[in-house]
């Protein structure tokens, strides 16, 4: 296809200028982190003349982030756990056993989407409160049931457009139930969507703040709390400030920039389909 | 059928025993305490019946967060969807595939940060980093902005909120542009259309899903939105940023007045249930005229 000979010549210059502004704001952050006291009165934008590695050790100690960080791990990989194993098993038997109660089930999940949190906070808070499961177990349990939604929507597509009925009819002549069915032949062909949910999922609760702000004591925090409590004592210290941001920042950026053909993909493969 | 309707049961009973204590059963249950005289001090719950509506629809703060809320909602939706689809485009007509992958890394980046700490982010760059960056480039006047002033905050927050939303809209944009049918981009260049005609005439009519996936995504994406508002401003300064979402978590959580608060999380719920219908609906026609 003849492509407009003007456009390839200015456009590419634009782009770049476009994708620096939308980093202005990280690359802000990490110049700044590592600015000492002295240096605070300089402009925001200039680069730092030592590298003051202390901001960082301090924000460390201050904040307790290396036990954050391990509560936040715990917490995001547990959760993900439960969501990819219950949706998965939800959505299979939604999609293979077609019933008016399916259906609904499948309506119910998916309606969960448009629901804001701060719909269901107060009333939520109140069934914890009965059932008494503060702390980080209510928390996972609460985000498997809140992470629901897309993962079954994306399942039940996956499975409807790309597994195979007749693998499994086949397998359920040889004498395989249900369960060894799913374990065995469809389990291991959700591998890509199951690589986008644990994607999605992993960034949403890795990165929540109020639903952990609502259950968890500062003894348990995870990394976004960390961060938060950090701004009580340190907001006019912007560069200890930054400094823990930009610890936090860090690893998500690098984890991203590492996966982010799967990550792109993921994104956009999730949402054309619907 | 290959799942019998016991079996069915027990592979969805797991996730929807959770899914039912913990999101089903409170939004029910959240309506029933809207209806109460329920808060932070009192044991036994008393049926006051529509008294917190009332309370809350007389009651100017409320108001105001309607407001902000849905002047919020329509300005962030407009602003992210032109800003993505404009990127999307140049990337599209731009045939350097290096300064693509970078610009749509780049602009996606954000939409993984944390908002909580995002929020912070921008709140001492419209502070410390405007400011600066301003009076270097020579615009004196816009140095002298202030940007969490009364005035400024709410857009502001906008700004902040959808440099974080642009990137997923424009890549879906850019994947829906991808997959326009080659044949009949060339068919219309044979016909004589240049690239303006070729984009306006036959690549956005095609790209309607993306279009429709995209308004759905950024109109839930900003009633759901929080934290990012919340460390920026806390809904300051006064109450020019105060969203719903952030009236319910105050009057809540810090004025202890929980009926109110129920009462608005449902007046919240019937908003975007509505707004839901309205999308799919129009939705449905769309399918049918096709």
């Amino acid at each position: 296809m003849r492509r407009n000979k003007v456009a390839s010549v200015v456009l590419p210059p634009i782009l770049i200028i476009i994708a620096l502004v939308f980093f202005l704001p990280v690359f802000l952050t990490i110049i700044n982190a590592f600015k000492s006291m002295e240096e605070m009165t300089r402009p925001f934008y200039s680069f730092p003349r030592h590298l003051a590695f202390e901001n960082f050790t301090q924000v460390v100690k201050t904040t307790h982030m290396v036990n954050a960080f391990i509560t936040s791990v715990l917490v995001v990989s547990l959760s993900m756990v439960g969501i990819v194993l219950f949706t998965s098993m939800a959505s299979y038997a939604i999609v293979r056993h077609k019933s008016v109660f399916n259906q609904v089930i499948y309506i119910a999940f998916i309606s969960g989407l448009m629901i804001p949190f701060s719909v269901i906070m107060i009333p939520l808070m109140k069934v914890v409160g009965v059932l008494k499961i503060g702390s980080m177990g209510g928390l996972i349990i609460i985000y498997i049931a809140l992470g629901m939604s897309l993962p079954v929507f994306l399942l039940t597509g996956f499975i409807k457009g790309s597994v195979p009925l007749e693998l499994e009819e086949s397998a359920h002549i040889d004498g395989a139930g249900n369960f060894r069915i799913f374990i065995f032949i469809v389990l291991p062909l959700l591998k890509p969507i199951i690589a986008t949910v644990i994607m999605l999922g992993t960034v949403w609760i890795f990165n929540d703040f109020l639903l952990p702000s609502l259950l968890l004591t500062s003894k348990r925090f995870t990394i976004p709390l960390s961060q938060y409590q950090l701004s009580g004592q340190y907001l006019q210290w912007w560069n200890l400030m930054l400094a823990g941001f930009t610890l936090t920042l860090l690893p998500i950026i690098v984890l991203f920039l590492s996966f982010q053909k799967y990550f792109i993909k993921g994104v956009t493969e999730g949402a054309l389909k619907g | 059928m290959l799942i019998s309707a016991r079996k069915s049961f027990l592979f969805t009973f797991p996730g929807l025993f959770l899914y039912g204590i913990f999101v089903l059963f409170p939004i029910f249950f959240g309506f029933y305490l809207s209806l109460t005289d329920i808060s932070s001090f009192v044991e036994k719950l008393h049926f006051v019946g529509l008294q917190n509506y009332i309370t809350i629809f007389g009651e100017e703060r409320f108001l105001n967060s309607l407001r902000v809320t849905v002047i919020y909602v329509l300005i962030s939706s407009v602003l992210i969807n032109s800003v993505a689809l404009i990127i999307a485009i140049s990337i599209d007509a731009s045939s350097n595939r290096l300064v693509n992958g970078i610009t749509r890394v780049l602009v996606y980046l954000p939409a993984i940060l944390t908002p909580i700490i995002i929020g912070f982010i921008w709140y001492y760059i419209y502070k410390l980093g405007f400011p600066a960056i301003f009076k270097l480039l020579g615009l004196t006047s816009l140095a002298s902005i202030r940007f969490l002033s009364p005035s400024m905050a709410l857009f502001s927050a906008i700004i902040a909120t959808s440099w974080m939303n642009i990137g997923v809209a424009m890549l879906i944009y850019s994947a829906a542009l991808l997959g326009v049918d080659a044949n009949l981009l060339a068919a219309a260049s044979i016909d004589g259309a240049g690239s303006w005609r070729r984009l306006v005439a036959v690549k956005l009519p095609l790209i309607t899903h993306a279009f429709i996936i995209n308004f759905v995504h950024t109109l839930v994406f900003a009633f759901k939105q929080f934290d990012q508002i919340f460390s920026m401003t806390k809904g300051g300064p006064g109450t020019v940023t105060e969203t719903l979402s952030i009236y319910i978590y105050k009057v809540a959580f810090k004025n202890s007045q929980v009926g109110r608060a129920s009462a608005a999380a449902y007046v919240l719920f019937f908003i975007v249930m509505l707004v839901s219908l309205v999308i799919i609906v129009s939705l449905n026609k769309r399918a049918v005229e096709r």
